[in-house]
């Protein structure tokens, strides 16, 4: 179950990342630096 | 000391750990959290002193027109996340406390507005996207779409405007409606600031006196 539930943040977390990597910046006014496996 | 980046990425090694993932999954983990409750703060924030000082629907339409604009046009940023909120949550509730408290009517609207839509159409096709060090975009194709992103947002609020503007004669109480076009207007004027070296001095000057 505990795994099941990492898994899940996980898969959210890196979803999230993807999201926020296809925008031109952040919702807000501060920009944390970006992994570089996301970039363009 | 609390730090949103610093739990966030203890947060991603407690998931990467035991999933045996790598240093990148990691920080794109991390990166995704961080954002995630970045945002999140900043939202309850504004509704959290939006509501203390009564005008939560105004600083609301203020936050998210910036931060909409934003998305795609980019901008100057603050220098940590802290500063960053401090410096959102103002932006968002100040402006909407004065519109709240000062007469507002359509010919006030429509002079500033002119001059604001015709500022921020220009900054943003010749400037925008604006990244930073932090997230560089060099892509073109993805830079062609974010400044069509952009003009696509700028279009949408100018015909929000004008579909409230012209519900003036129809609405019985039409007070709110000039109100919220205040905050549209004020919120487009902030992020086409932010596009511009003055925003970027800007928020230097706000960085180093917060």
């Amino acid at each position: 179950m505990k795994f099941k539930l990492l898994v899940l943040t996980s898969v959210l977390a890196t979803l999230l990342a993807s999201v926020f990597a296809s925008s031109a910046c952040l919702f807000a006014a501060y920009q944390p630096e970006e992994p570089e496996c996301l970039r363009d | 000391m609390f730090s949103l980046e610093t739990i966030a990425e203890k947060i991603a090694a407690n998931i990467a750990s035991p999933l045996k993932m790598d240093e990148s999954k990691k920080a794109v983990m991390a990166y995704g959290i961080f954002c995630f409750s970045q945002v999140l703060a900043s939202i309850l924030l504004v509704i959290l002193f939006g509501f203390l000082f009564h005008v939560l629907g105004q600083a609301l339409v203020i936050s998210f027109t910036i931060a909409i604009l934003r998305k795609y046009s980019g901008g100057a940023h603050a220098a940590t996340p802290g500063k960053c909120l401090v410096i959102g949550t103002v932006i968002s509730v100040v402006p909407a406390i004065i519109i709240a408290h000062i007469p507002v009517n359509v010919i006030w609207v429509i002079i500033l507005g002119i001059p604001v839509f015709t500022w921020a159409f220009y900054e943003v096709l010749t400037k925008a996207p604006v990244d930073s060090i932090k997230k560089p975009i060099t892509n073109a194709r993805k830079r062609k779409r974010l400044r069509n992103g952009s003009l696509v947002i700028l279009g949408i609020y100018l015909l929000i405007i004008v579909v409230f503007l012209s519900m003036q004669n129809f609405a019985a109480d039409t007070g709110y409606l000039i109100r919220y076009t205040a905050c549209i207007l004020f919120g487009t004027a902030w992020q086409t600031l932010t596009l511009t070296n003055v925003g970027g001095h800007l928020f230097s000057m706000m960085d180093l006196h917060i």
